[in-house]
C-alpha cells in the first residue's frame, strides 16, 4: 500500500545539525575501548600449575640448600626452660656481671661478614604498652623536663622515679639488653687475631634522624686526652685523668659553661677516637641518662646515639627476635675456635625466656632461614597436585569449555 | 519557609476581595536549603545522617577519647581516621554549598522580579518608596465611581434607602511591586507572556469574555495551550458591575438577551473599574459579604450540602467553621446593621497540591432591593497557577488566591521518595553483618588479652605490670619504684581499644567508591549513542541512582499507549452510511479476519458520496438502514456524511493557535492574532497535520486528528474556536441549508434518522442550484455547553447552536469510545428536547448522562495509533531475557490482545487465558482453575498436594518463623512497656497513645501471619473449594454436561495442551506408571501406594464417561477429581492420597518430556535430544515443549480477585507463570496497586520496573523497583517520577540488558571486593595480635593502614567503570545471558563463600609468607653490597626483622595482592590500544580512550603511586620527631637492602594469585556459572570467527536433519 508506506516514513530524523544532545561517538563514552577478555582455560591453568611446581619445588631445594649453606654457631647461655643451658644463668640478679667464655668451634669455613647476633626468646617487644613507650622528641635531644602529658602518657610508667626525671623515659630504653659481648679469643683464616666490630650495626639513618644526645649536652677534649691504660693495681683499663673534669687549668669556654658545671666525676674515653674528653649533660641532679643506668654498656659521651641501644630501641615483630651485636670482617677457618666472653647482667628468668648468642655467615637471602626454601617446596607440592587433579578431571570428565549443554534458558 | 511545613489548614479559606491578606504567607518562594548561618551545622549534621559517616565520626571520637584520655587505650592515632573522613566530608560539603548557591541566585531572580497590583491610589501615595507602574494606562489612575446602593444590606423597606451620593469615586493605581511581595487577596495584572506569579482567580482580560490561553509546561510538562476563562457572571450582574448604574435604573434587558454571558471585550481601565467596583479597593471599609443576614451560604449550610447530590460540592463548601473563619479574620470588630457596605468574597479550598483541580466560589452582594447574593462557582477553569505563562492575551487581571507556600505549584513540588536498590540493601545488610562479626572478634580478642595477660600476669613486668607496686625498677634498684600498673587493663578497656584496631573492617571507601561508580554509570547511560533519540533529539537520562536494580529485573509492567505505541494518531479509516473509508486492516492477530480490501475507499470519497456499494456486514449496527441500496453519483455529501464531518469539526476542546508558523520568526509578537486568511482543502500544511498558519492544541492526540482530518482531509477548517463558540470554514454544501429539514427537524416531524436515510437514498437537497458551484463559506456555531471527555462516561459531548443561516438549531454532537457509545445507543445526534442555556451550567453537568441518551450514530472512526519503532523485537529480546512482561493499559479486551499480538507480547505459541469480567463466580472459578491446572502441570510445585498436606515437620523454616514470632513479640512487649510509661506518667500522651496503638495493629496482623505451608494449604483448598462450588452450580452443571474434553470455563482451553505434546495422558501414565514400578524396584513406593494407583483405570472411567470422545487431558482428570460423581466408581480409590501420587507422577512425565530426566526417556527421543545437543550450532536453544502462557485479564475481573488473601495469592501464582499478561481496561490506581501486589504476593520479592510516559502512569512508576519514563509527548510528569527516562520503549533493551547488566556486575563485585580488601588487611591485623599477647599492637603503620582505601580504591574504581562482563553484541544476541544478573549470580550465597574463603586463604598466605620468614632475623645480604650503595652504609642496614620493616612487607603484599586480585575478578581488561602512543586514524579514539584506563596503566600505576606514597612518608620524619618520625627511612630500607624483601614481596602475590586461580578453575569445572559458560563461548567465537561460521553452516544443516528426524519420530 503506497498510503501506508507514505505513512511510515514519518519517523524523521533530524538532521545532523539539529542533533545538538547527541552523545559524542568515541569510544570512551560508548564503553567501546579494546579489551582483552581472557578465560580461565583448564589446560592453560594446568600448564602454568605445572611449570609453577616444576620451578618452585627444585628452587625451594635449592633454597633450602643455600639457608643450610649457611654457617649458623648457636649458643644458649641462659634460659628458663632448660637448666642444661644455663651456662652463664643469673638468676634474678640484675647487673650481676657475671662473666662467662662461650667457645664456638668453625663447622665450616666461614666468610665474612660472620654476624654477631643476641636472641631473645619469649620477649614481646612487640606488646602495645611496650612498643609505644617512648619520646620521640627527647630521644631526639628534647629534655624530659619538657615532655608534654601526651609524651609523657605514652612513657608511663616509667617517667620519672621520684624526683629524678629518666632520660630516655619509658619502658624500651630501660629495658636495654645490656649484656656485654667480647672476643676473648680468636684467630681468623690467615692467623691473624678476630676483631669484633661493634660499630655499623645500627640503622644508619636512625642514627642520623632519631637518636641525639639531650641539648645542651657538651663534651671536650681533655687537655691531656691519652688515657692511661694503666691502673694502680697494674691491671690494665683505660681511664683518663680525673683533672680533666676540674678543669683549673682551662680558661676557655667553649660550650657557655663555667668549670663547676662540667659536671662528670670522671671524664670518658670516646670509642671513636679513644681520647678523653670531658662532658656536660644539662640537669644532671635530677635526671637519670642511659649512661648512668647502664655504665657498662654506654659510654657518656654517646648517649643514646650508643648503637646498641638503638638497635634495641627498633622494636622486634615477634617474640622471638635476633639483634645485631656485632660482626667479623675476616673470614674463619673450618675447625678454628674462638671464645666470646659474656658478661651476664640481663636476666632472662623474670620473662620466661631464654638469651643466645648466634655467630652466622650469609648468603643472598640473609642468614640461615628454612622457612623461604620450605614454602616454596609446599606451594609447588601444591601446585602439582592441583595441577594433576585438574588434569585427571579434565582427562576423566572434562567439560569442554564453552559447552552449551550446562545451559539452562528458562527456569520453570 | 523552605523546609519548614506550611500551617496545616484543613478548613476552606475566606479572602476579602482586594484586601491583602496580611495573615497568610507572602509570596516569597525559597528553595535554598541552607543560609550562611545554617549551612554548617545543617549540612554537616546531615553528612552524618549516612550511616558510614556516623561510624567513622564515632569510631574517630573512640579514638580520640582513647588516645587522648586515661578512660583506655587507642589502638592508633585518630587523625588516621577523622583526617580522611574529614576530607570526604569537605568534599561533600563543598558539592552542597555550590548546589545551594545556585539555588540561593535563582530563588532570589524569582523573587524580585517584578509585578503589578492594583492600589488605592490614596495608599499608595501615603506609603513610601511605593513605586507606580507606568506602563499600564499610561500611568493613569482609573477612576471608579462608586455605586451605594448595591453594597447594601438590602432587607429594609424602600423608605431606608439612603441617598446615592453622587460622583463618589475611588481612583486605582497599578503599583510595581517585587513577586514576593504580592498578598493573597490581592488584584494583580499579568501581561502577555509573563509569568503568573501566584495561583489567582481569573476575573478580566483583555480577551472576549474575559478569557485567556496559558501554557503549563513547567507545572505538568503539557506543551499545549489551555484555555482559562472568567468566572461567568449573570447577564443582570455583568451590566450592573460594567457600567455602574444600579439595577433598577438599568434598561431591561431583552428577552433574547437574558442568558447572553458574553460579556465582550474590555479595555484595561474598564475592566479595573468592573474589577475594583465589588472590592475592598473602592469600599476600604467594606463588609465581608457572608456576614450579610441575607446571605443564604451561612444560614442554610445543610440544604446547601444536600443540594441534590452535587457531585462537585461547589456549593456545600460553605460549613459551620466558615462563619468563624469570617468572622477571625474579616471585619473583626465591623457590626452589621443595615447600612453596611458588603465586598466580594472569595471562598476557596484549602491550599493542596493538586494542579488540575479547584473549588470555590466568589460571593458578590446583592445589587437590588431585596436581591440575593450572587454565588459564583468557580472551578479549575478559572483559576491561573504559579508558573504557568499567559500566552494569547495581552493582560489578564486575577485575584489572588494562593501565595508562596500555599501555592499548588510549591505544594505539588516534592522531592520524588529516594529508592533503596537492592545492591543498597545488600550493602547496608553486609556492613551490619560486618559490625556483628566485629564484635565477635573483637570479643574474643579482648577475652584472650585478658585471659592471657593474667596467665602471663608474672612476667611482663617490662610493660609496666606488677602487683608490688613498690617493687623498684629492676635496672634502677636505687631509686624509687616506678609507677607500676598493678592490675591489666579490663575487659571493656580491652574491647574499646580493639575498636579503634579494627574499625577498618568496615570499609570506610565502600560507600564513596560505590557512589563514584554509580554517578560515572550515570554519565554511561547518558551518554549512550544506543539510547540518544535522533528524531525528538533526547539522550537517556538517569535520575535516581539505582542503577544495579536495571540488572535484576523480573517484571515489566509497561503503559501502552505512548510506550509502546506512539500516541501520534492517525485517522485511518470511517465508517459512515455503512461503507468503509480509508486503508484496508492488515492482519496482525493470527486467525483474526481480515476484510478484502476491495471494500475500502479512499478517504476522499466520503466527500463524494457516489459510493455505490453493499453494506458491509460488519456494519450493520451503525445506524443505517440495512439493505443494498445505492448512493447518487451527484458530488454531495449525505447527510450522515455531512454530520459525521461535523461530529469531526465540532466536537472537542481542541484550542486553535493561530499564525503558528509566523509565531516561530518573531517570538515577541504575541499580541492579537492576526486575521489569516482561512486555508482551505489541499492547502500547505503545519507540522501537526493542521493547515499552515494554525496549530491544533488539543488535549489528547486522538482529538487532534480527527479535528485535523476534518480539516485537511475533509474541508470543514476549524479557524477560531473560544468559550462561545466555533469558526468553520466550510467548503460543502449543507444539508441544514435547506429550511424544510430544519423545520421539520424542530417541529420533531422528521427524525435525523429518517432524514438520513432519505438522503442517502438520494432526494431533495441537491436541487438548489447555487450549491453546485464550489463555495467556501464560513459559519459560527456557538458554543452552548460543553461536556469535557471524563474516563468514566469514556465520550465527550457538546451543545452547539448552529448559524442562523443554518437555522439556529441546537445540536448535541457526542463522540465517544464505541463501547459506551454503543450502550447507550450514542454517536453523534441532535437531541429530543429543546435547549435551555441554564442547563449549560451545572445541571448539565449533573445531567451529563441523561443527555447523552437517544441518539443518533452517523459513523465510526479509526484511529490507527502506530507502534514505537522496534518494539516487537525489544519485547522479544527482553523475554528472552526471561522478564516477564505485564501490559496495563485502559483499553478494552479486544484492543489489547490485537496489541499484545502486534507487539510480540503475546505469540502464537502462547496459551491465552482471558478473563473477562463476567460475574464473580465466573472469574474466581476461572482463576482457580487455571491455578490447579499448572498445579497439575508441576509449575507450581510448592502448592501440590504432596507438598501442602505433608506434616508439619522441624525444618529451619518453622524455626525461623517461631524465631521470628517470639522476637517480634519480646520487641512488642518492650515497647509496650516503654509507651505505657509515657502514657500512664502522661507525658507526651498522644504520641505514647499513638505508638501503643501501632503496636496494637502490629500484634492484630501477627495473628495473621502463618507459616507458609499452612498459608499455601490454605490457598490450594480455597482454589478447589471455588470449583466445587461453581461445578455444584447450575451453570457448572450445564456447562459439564456440554463437553468434558473442553474445559469448564474458559473457551479456549482446548490448545491448553500445545499440539507438539504428542503423548497424551494415556501414553504418558503408561510411561508413568513404568517409572513409578522402577521406582518401587528401588524401594521408593510401597506395594500398597501402588496399588492404590489405578490410573488407567481412572482414565478409562473418565473416558467412557462421555460420549464426546476418548480424549482426556490432565484438566479433564483434574476436573473429575474435584465433582462427586455417584456413577463413577473410581470415587472411592481417588482420594487425595492418590491425586497427589498423580501429581507427582505428571510433573515427573513433565519432566521426562522436558529432557530433565534422561535415563526415563524413551529412545527415539533421547535419540533427538542428544544429536541436537552434539550437532547443535552455538547454542542450541530446545524447543519449549510447554507451550509458554500468557493471561488477558480485565481490571473489572480483578476486583472480584484483590482483596482475598487466597484468591491474591491463587492470581500471581498464576500470573508469575506468565509470560506474558495484559490487564485491560486498568485505571492508573489499579496499575499502581498491580505493581505492589506483585512486589508483595510474589515470592522472593522480584526487581519490578515501570514504563510509562504520561501523568496515569506516576502512580506506578513511583511504586515500582525502577520507574522508567518516556520522555515523549504528554508531558513531563512521568519523567519527573521516574528513576530513568527514555525517548523511546526500544532503548529499554540498552538500558537494562546492557546498562543494567553490566553495572550489576560491575558493583556487586566493587562492593565484594570493597569488604574483601579490608577484610584482607583487618585479618592480617587479628592474626598477629596473637603474637603480641593480644595487647592491640598494629602489624601495620597506622598511616599506611588509613591509605589503604585510597590505593586499593583506585584499581576497583578502573573496574567498576569499564569492566565488561560480556561484550553488549553479544548480550544483545543472547539475551538469555541477563538470567545470571537477575538470579543475582555473583551475590549468591556460593559467590559470597567464595569471597570469604578465598579472603581466609590470602590473609594467612599473606601472613605467613610476610612475617614468618622473619623469625630468622633479616640480617645481611651480601647482593646488594656495591649494587645499592645509596640505601647501603653500614652493615646494620641490613637488618630487617623490626616491626616496621615486616609492617611495611606485608602491608605492600596486602597491597599487591589487591591489586592483582582485581584484575582477576575483571572479565574484561580494557586495554585501549597498543601501544598507547600511535596516532592511528581510528574513528572517535580520543587520547584518554586509549592511555588512560588501560589496565596496565591502572595496576602498575596503583603500584608507582604506593611506592610513591611510601616514599613520600618515609621521607616525612627527616625533619625530626614527629608522628611519623617512626617510619623514617623505612621504605629504603625494606625496598633497597634485603633480597629477602623483594622475594617475599613478588613472591607472596603470586601464590596469593594461584590459590585463587586454583579455586576459580575448580569452581568453574565442577559448578560453571552460566555467566562463565558464555564468556567462554564468546571466547571461543572471538578466538576464531571464521571457524565458528563455519560451525554455524554445518550445524544449521544439521538441525535441519534433526529437525526432519524430530518430525519423523512425532510422526
Amino acid at each position: 500500500m503506497p498510503a501506508t508506506k507514505k505513512d511510515d516514513d514519518d519517523e524523521t530524523v533530524l538532521s545532523l545539525s539539529e542533533q545538538t544532545n547527541r552523545p559524542a561517538d568515541v569510544a570512551l563514552n560508548q564503553q567501546r575501548i579494546a579489551a582483552w577478555h581472557p578465560i580461565l582455560d583448564p589446560v592453560w591453568v594446568i600448564i602454568a600449575l605445572f611449570y609453577l611446581g616444576v620451578i618452585m619445588v627444585p628452587v625451594g631445594f635449592k633454597m633450602q640448600d643455600l639457608s643450610n649453606g649457611v654457617v649458623e654457631l648457636r649458643k644458649t647461655y641462659d634460659s628458663f626452660d632448660d637448666p642444661n643451658l644455663r651456662e652463664c644463668g643469673i638468676n634474678t640478679t640484675y647487673n650481676a656481671r657475671r662473666k662467662c667464655s662461650l667457645e664456638f668451634i668453625a663447622t665450616q669455613y666461614m666468610e665474612p661478614p660472620i654476624l654477631v647476633h643476641y636472641e631473645l626468646t619469649n620477649f614481646h617487644q612487640n606488646h602495645r604498652d611496650y612498643y609505644q613507650s617512648r619520646d620521640a622528641y627527647q630521644l631526639y635531644g628534647r629534655s624530659s623536663l619538657q615532655q608534654t602529658s601526651l609524651e609523657a602518657s605514652l612513657c608511663d610508667p616509667l617517667n620519672k622515679l621520684g624526683n629524678v626525671w629518666l632520660n630516655p623515659c619509658g619502658l624500651i630504653a630501660n629495658t636495654f639488653f645490656n649484656d656485654i659481648f667480647t672476643l676473648e679469643s680468636g684467630q681468623d683464616a690467615e692467623g691473624n687475631t678476630l676483631n669484633l666490630i661493634e660499630k655499623g650495626v645500627a640503622w644508619a639513618s636512625d642514627i642520623e634522624f632519631k637518636f641525639k644526645q639531650p641539648d645542651g649536652f657538651a663534651m671536650e677534649a681533655c687537655e691531656n686526652p691519652t688515657p692511661n691504660n694503666i691502673n694502680a693495681d697494674g691491671t690494665t683499663s683505660t681511664s683518663c685523668d680525673p683533672d680533666c673534669c676540674l678543669a683549673q687549668t682551662r680558661t676557655d669556654d667553649t660550650a657557655g659553661l663555667t668549670n663547676q658545671s662540667w659536671s662528670c666525676s670522671e671524664p670518658a674515653v670516646h670509642p671513636d677516637d679513644g681520647k678523653c674528653y670531658r662532658y656536660h649533660y644539662p640537669d644532671e641532679e635530677i635526671t637519670q641518662y642511659l649512661y648512668e643506668t647502664y655504665p657498662d654498656v654506654v659510654n657518656p659521651l654517646e648517649g643514646v646515639t650508643n648503637e646498641h641501644f638503638i638497635v634495641w630501641m627498633r622494636i622486634a615483630t615477634l617474640p622471638t627476635f635476633r639483634k645485631l651485636y656485632g660482626y667479623f670482617n675476616e673470614p674463619i677457618a673450618k675447625g678454628s675456635r674462638f671464645t666470646i666472653q659474656v658478661e651476664a647482667n640481663y636476666v632472662v628468668e623474670s620473662f620466661k625466656g631464654s638469651k643466645s648468642i648466634i655467630i652466622s655467615t650469609n648468603n643472598i637471602f640473609g642468614g640461615q632461614n628454612p622457612v623461604l626454601g620450605r614454602t616454596f617446596i609446599v606451594v609447588g607440592f601444591i601446585c602439582i597436585v592441583s595441577g594433576l587433579f585438574f588434569t585427571m578431571k579434565h582427562w576423566l570428565r572434562p567439560r569442554k569449555l564453552a559447552d552449551t549443554r550446562y545451559l539452562h534458558f528458562k527456569e520453570d | 519557609m523552605g523546609k519548614e511545613k506550611p500551617e496545616i489548614e484543613e478548613k476552606d479559606r475566606v479572602l476579602v476581595t482586594g484586601r491583602p491578606a496580611t495573615h497568610r504567607p507572602d509570596n516569597k518562594v525559597v528553595t535554598s536549603r541552607y543560609t550562611a548561618a545554617t549551612f554548617l551545622p545543617v549540612a554537616i549534621l546531615e553528612q552524618f545522617r549516612r550511616f558510614a559517616n556516623l561510624y567513622f565520626l564515632c569510631v574517630g571520637c573512640i579514638m580520640a577519647i582513647g588516645y587522648y584520655t586515661p578512660a583506655f587505650d587507642s589502638a592508633i592515632n585518630p587523625w588516621t581516621t577523622l583526617g580522611p573522613l574529614g576530607i570526604v566530608v569537605s568534599f561533600s560539603l563543598m558539592v552542597e554549598a555550590s548546589a545551594d548557591i545556585k539555588r540561593h541566585k535563582n530563588d532570589e531572580e524569582t523573587n524580585n522580579a517584578t509585578c503589578v497590583i492594583l492600589r488605592r491610589t490614596e495608599e499608595l501615595e501615603a506609603e513610601e518608596g511605593a513605586e507606580r507602574d507606568e506602563e499600564m494606562a499610561d500611568g493613569k489612575d482609573v477612576v471608579v465611581d462608586v455605586n451605594t446602593t448595591y453594597m447594601r444590606a438590602g432587607d429594609t423597606a424602600v423608605d431606608n434607602r439612603p441617598e446615592k451620593p453622587k460622583g463618589d469615586s475611588a481612583r486605582i493605581s497599578f503599583q510595581k511591586v517585587r513577586r514576593m511581595d504580592i498578598l493573597q487577596g490581592q488584584i494583580i495584572v499579568v501581561k502577555n507572556r509573563e509569568m503568573v506569579p501566584a495561583d489567582m482567580i481569573l476575573i478580566a482580560s483583555s480577551s472576549e469574555n474575559g478569557s485567556s490561553y496559558i501554557e503549563t509546561s513547567s507545572i505538568d510538562g503539557e506543551t499545549n495551550l489551555k484555555l482559562r476563562t472568567s468566572p461567568h457572571l449573570p447577564t443582570k450582574l455583568l451590566r450592573h458591575l460594567k457600567h455602574g448604574t444600579p439595577m433598577d435604573e438599568m434598561e431591561p434587558i431583552a428577552e433574547g438577551d437574558e442568558d447572553d454571558f458574553s460579556g465582550g471585550t474590555e479595555t484595561l481601565e474598564e475592566a479595573t473599574r468592573r474589577v475594583s467596583r465589588f472590592s475592598s479597593l473602592c469600599l476600604p471599609k467594606g463588609v465581608c459579604v457572608l456576614r450579610n443576614p441575607d446571605y443564604k451560604g451561612v444560614t442554610t449550610l445543610d440544604d446547601a450540602g444536600n443540594d441534590g447530590g452535587d457531585e462537585e460540592g461547589m456549593f456545600s463548601a460553605f460549613k459551620p467553621h466558615m462563619v468563624e473563619a469570617v468572622k477571625k479574620y474579616t471585619d473583626k470588630d465591623v457590626p452589621v446593621d443595615k447600612n453596611t457596605k458588603y465586598v466580594a468574597t472569595l471562598t476557596s479550598e484549602p491550599p493542596n497540591p493538586h494542579v488540575n483541580t479547584f473549588t470555590g466560589k466568589m460571593t458578590l452582594p446583592p445589587v437590588e432591593e431585596n436581591g440575593e447574593c450572587w454565588d459564583i462557582p468557580l472551578g479549575a477553569e478559572n483559576i491561573l497557577l504559579r508558573g504557568a505563562v499567559v500566552r494569547n492575551t495581552e493582560w489578564v487581571l486575577g485575584l489572588v488566591v494562593f501565595t508562596g507556600t500555599d501555592t499548588k505549584l510549591v505544594r505539588n513540588s516534592f522531592e520524588t521518595p529516594s529508592k533503596f536498590s537492592q545492591l543498597d540493601k545488600l550493602m547496608n545488610q553486609t556492613v551490619l553483618l560486618i559490625l556483628m562479626l566485629m564484635a565477635v572478634i573483637i570479643s574474643y580478642l579482648s577475652t584472650q588479652s585478658v585471659v592471657t595477660t593474667r596467665r602471663k600476669f608474672d612476667h611482663l613486668w617490662y610493660v609496666g605490670l606488677n602487683e608490688n607496686t613498690s617493687e623498684p625498677w629492676p635496672y634502677l634498684p636505687d631509686m624509687d619504684a616506678p609507677a607500676w600498673v598493678p592490675t591489666q587493663k579490663n575487659w571493656v578497656q580491652m574491647f574499646f581499644l580493639f575498636i579503634t584496631l579494627l574499625n577498618n573492617l568496615v570499609p570506610l571507601s565502600l560507600y564513596v567508591t560505590v557512589e563514584f561508580v554509580t554517578y560515572c554509570s550515570l554519565f554511561w547511560v547518558w551518554a549512550d549513542l544506543d539510547m540518544y533519540c535522533d528524531q525528538t533529539n533526547t539522550r537517556a537520562v538517569a535520575r535516581s541512582t539505582i542503577i544495579t536494580d536495571l540488572g535484576r529485573v523480573e517484571y515489566i509492567f509497561s503503559d501502552k499507549t505512548g510506550t509502546l505505541t506512539q500516541n501520534v494518531m492517525r485517522f485511518k479509516r470511517c465508517s459512515v452510511d455503512g461503507m468503509m473509508f480509508g486503508s484496508p486492516i492488515t492482519k496482525s492477530k493470527p486467525g483474526a479476519d481480515e476484510a478484502p480490501a476491495s471494500e475500502f475507499h479512499p478517504l476522499k470519497r466520503l466527500l463524494v458520496g457516489n459510493v455505490k456499494l453493499p453494506m458491509a456486514s460488519g456494519l450493520q449496527g451503525l445506524g443505517a438502514s440495512s439493505g443494498e441500496y445505492e448512493i447518487k453519483a451527484d458530488k454531495k455529501l449525505t447527510l450522515n456524511a455531512e454530520m459525521f464531518i461535523r461530529v469531526l469539526a465540532l466536537c472537542h476542546t481542541v484550542v486553535v493557535e493561530k499564525d503558528y508558523d509566523m509565531k516561530k520568526k518573531k517570538a515577541e509578537d504575541g499580541g492579537k492574532p492576526a486575521e489569516t486568511a482561512p486555508m482551505v482543502l489541499g492547502g500547505p500544511q503545519g507540522p501537526d497535520g493542521a493547515p499552515l498558519g494554525f496549530a491544533y492544541q488539543a488535549e489528547s492526540p486522538d482529538e487532534g486528528a480527527l479535528v485535523s482530518a476534518a480539516s485537511k482531509t475533509f474541508g470543514f477548517q476549524v479557524i477560531t474556536r473560544d468559550s462561545s463558540g466555533i469558526r468553520l470554514c466550510v467548503k460543502c454544501p449543507s444539508h441544514l441549508r435547506d429550511p424544510a429539514i430544519v423545520s421539520a427537524l424542530k417541529d420533531g416531524s422528521k427524525t435525523l434518522l429518517s432524514l438520513a436515510a432519505s438522503s442517502a437514498t438520494n432526494i431533495d437537497y441537491s436541487d438548489s442550484p447555487d450549491e453546485e458551484v464550489e463555495v467556501v463559506t464560513e459559519e459560527t456555531w456557538e458554543i452552548l455547553a460543553v461536556n469535557k471527555f471524563d474516563s468514566d462516561r469514556k465520550r465527550m459531548s457538546i451543545l452547539l447552536r448552529a448559524p442562523s443561516e443554518l437555522g439556529s438549531l441546537p445540536v448535541l454532537f457526542c463522540k465517544g469510545a464505541d463501547s459506551a457509545m454503543l450502550d447507550r445507543d450514542v454517536c453523534t445526534g441532535l437531541p429530543a428536547e429543546d435547549d435551555d442555556a441554564k442547563l449549560a451550567q451545572r445541571a448539565f453537568s449533573r445531567a451529563a448522562k441523561a443527555i447523552e441518551t437517544q441518539l443518533y450514530i452517523v459513523g465510526a472512526t479509526a484511529i490507527e495509533d502506530k507502534l514505537q519503532v522496534g518494539v516487537p523485537n525489544t519485547i522479544a529480546t527482553l523475554e528472552n531475557a526471561g522478564i516477564k512482561l505485564w501490559v496495563l493499559t485502559g483499553d478494552k479486551r479486544e484492543t489489547a490482545v490485537e496489541i499484545g499480538y502486534s507487539t510480540h507480547v503475546l505469540t502464537d505459541k502462547m496459551h491465552l487465558t482471558q478473563v473477562p469480567d463476567n460475574g464473580e463466580g465466573h472469574v474466581r472459578t476461572q482463576m482457580s482453575m487455571e491455578f490447579i491446572r499448572l498445579v497439575k502441570l508441576g509449575k507450581l510445585p510448592l502448592y501440590q498436594r504432596s507438598i501442602v498436606d505433608e506434616e508439619e515437620k522441624m525444618s529451619w523454616t518453622s524455626i525461623k518463623f517461631s524465631l521470628g514470632k517470639c522476637y517480634r513479640a519480646f520487641t512488642r512487649s518492650l515497647r509496650t512497656c516503654f509507651y505505657s510509661i509515657f502514657f500512664t506518667l502522661g507525658i507526651w500522651k498522644d504520641w505514647a497513645e499513638g505508638k501503643l496503638e501501632i503496636i496494637k495493629e502490629e500484634e492484630k496482623g501477627e495473628e495473621l501471619l502463618v507459616p507458609d505451608r499452612v498459608r499455601m494449604k490454605r490457598v490450594r483448598d480455597r482454589a478447589d473449594e471455588v470449583i466445587k462450588d461453581w461445578l455444584k452450580s447450575a451453570e457448572g452443571v450445564r456447562q459439564r454436561r456440554k463437553s468434558a474434553h473442553q474445559s469448564h470455563v474458559s473457551v479456549d482451553d482446548a490448545a491448553s495442551l500445545a499440539s507438539e505434546e504428542v503423548p497424551r495422558v494415556f501414553s504418558r501414565a503408561t510411561s508413568a506408571r513404568n517409572m513409578l514400578s522402577s521406582l518401587s524396584v528401588e524401594g521408593g513406593l510401597s506395594q500398597n501406594e501402588r496399588r492404590s494407583l489405578s490410573l488407567a483405570h481412572v482414565t478409562a472411567a473418565n473416558a467412557s464417561r462421555d460420549d464426546d470422545g476418548p480424549i482426556v487431558d490432565e484438566d479433564t482428570l483434574s476436573m473429575a477429581s474435584f465433582f462427586p460423581d455417584p456413577k463413577a466408581k473410581t470415587r472411592g480409590d481417588f482420594d487425595r492420597r492418590k491425586r497427589t501420587l498423580l501429581e507427582r507422577l505428571f510433573a515427573v512425565d513433565r519432566d521426562v518430556r522436558k529432557g530433565k530426566l534422561m535415563k526415563h526417556m524413551n529412545s527415539e527421543r533421547l535419540a533427538t535430544i542428544l544429536e541436537q545437543q552434539q550437532h547443535g550450532p552455538g547454542i542450541n536453544v530446545p524447543a519449549p515443549h510447554d507451550g509458554p502462557r500468557a493471561l488477558v485479564i480485565e481490571g473489572a475481573a480483578l476486583k472480584h480477585l484483590l482483596g482475598d488473601p487466597e484468591l491474591e495469592e491463587v492470581l500471581f501464582a498464576v500470573a508469575s507463570n506468565c509470560e506474558a499478561v495484559i490487564a485491560c481496561r486498568v485505571s492508573p490506581k489499579q496499575k499502581a496497586l498491580l505493581v505492589g501486589l506483585v512486589r508483595k504476593k510474589v515470592i522472593p520479592e522480584p526487581v519490578t520496573l515501570a514504563i510509562g510516559d504520561g501523568a496515569n502512569d506516576v502512580g506506578m512508576i513511583q511504586e515500582a523497583h525502577v520507574g522508567i519514563g518516556i520522555s515523549g509527548k504528554e508531558g513531563k510528569q512521568a519523567v519527573n517520577a521516574s528513576d530513568f527516562a527514555i525517548a523511546q520503549f526500544r532503548f529499554l533493551e540498552s538500558l537494562v540488558l546492557i546498562h543494567g547488566r553490566w553495572d550489576f556486575f560491575r558493583l556487586s563485585t566493587v562492593v565484594l571486593f570493597s569488604f574483601y580488601k579490608n577484610a584482607v588487611m583487618v585479618g592480617c591485623i587479628v592474626v598477629f595480635s596473637g603474637q603480641t599477647i593480644f595487647s592491640g599492637t598494629p602489624l601495620f603503620d597506622e598511616w599506611t593502614i588509613s591509605v589503604l582505601n585510597f590505593i586499593c580504591g583506585i584499581p576497583i574504581v578502573v573496574l567498576g567503570l569499564f569492566d565488561q562482563t560480556l561484550s553488549k553484541e553479544y548480550v544483545r544476541k543472547h539475551p538469555e545471558t541477563y538470567h545470571a544478573t537477575r538470579d543475582n549470580e555473583t551475590l549468591s550465597m556460593r559467590m559470597r563463600a567464595r569471597w570469604v574463603l578465598i579472603c581466609f586463604v590470602h590473609i594467612f598466605t599473606i601472613y605467613y609468607m610476610s612475617v614468618n620468614p622473619h623469625q630468622y632475623g633479616g640480617g645481611y645480604t651480601s647482593a646488594f653490597d656495591g649494587l645499592m650503595a645509596s640505601g647501603f652504609e653500614q652493615i646494620g642496614d641490613g637488618e630487617g626483622g623490626d616491626h616496621k620493616s615486616v609492617g611495611l612487607v606485608a602491608y605492600t603484599n596486602v597491597v599487591s595482592v589487591l591489586a592483582l586480585k582485581v584484575l582477576f575478578e575483571g572479565k574484561a581488561l580494557v586495554h585501549g590500544h597498543w601501544p598507547a602512543f600511535t596516532c592511528r586514524k581510528d574513528v572517535g579514539e580520543g587520547f584518554f580512550s586509549r592511555v588512560a584506563y588501560t589496565w596496565h596503566g591502572v595496576i602498575w600505576g596503583t603500584f608507582v603511586f604506593y611506592i610513591f606514597f611510601i616514599s613520600v612518608y618515609s621521607i616525612l620524619g627527616r625533619g625530626g620527631p614527629s608522628p611519623w618520625s617512626d617510619f623514617v627511612e623505612v621504605g629504603r630500607h625494606v625496598f633497597t637492602t634485603r633480597v629477602q624483601t623483594w622475594l617475599l614481596i613478588m613472591f607472596t602475590p603470586l601464590v596469593a594469585m594461584t590459590f585463587d586461580v586454583v579455586f576459580k578453575v575448580f569452581s568453574n569445572m565442577f559448578y560453571p556459572t552460566q555467566t562463565q559458560l558464555h564468556l567462554e563461548i564468546e571466547c571461543n567465537q572471538r578466538l576464531d570467527r571464521t571457524l565458528f561460521e563455519r560451525d554455524m553452516a554445518l550445524s544449521s544443516r544439521q538441525s535441519q536433519q534433526s529437525q526432519q528426524v524430530r518430525s519423523e519420530v512425532q510422526l
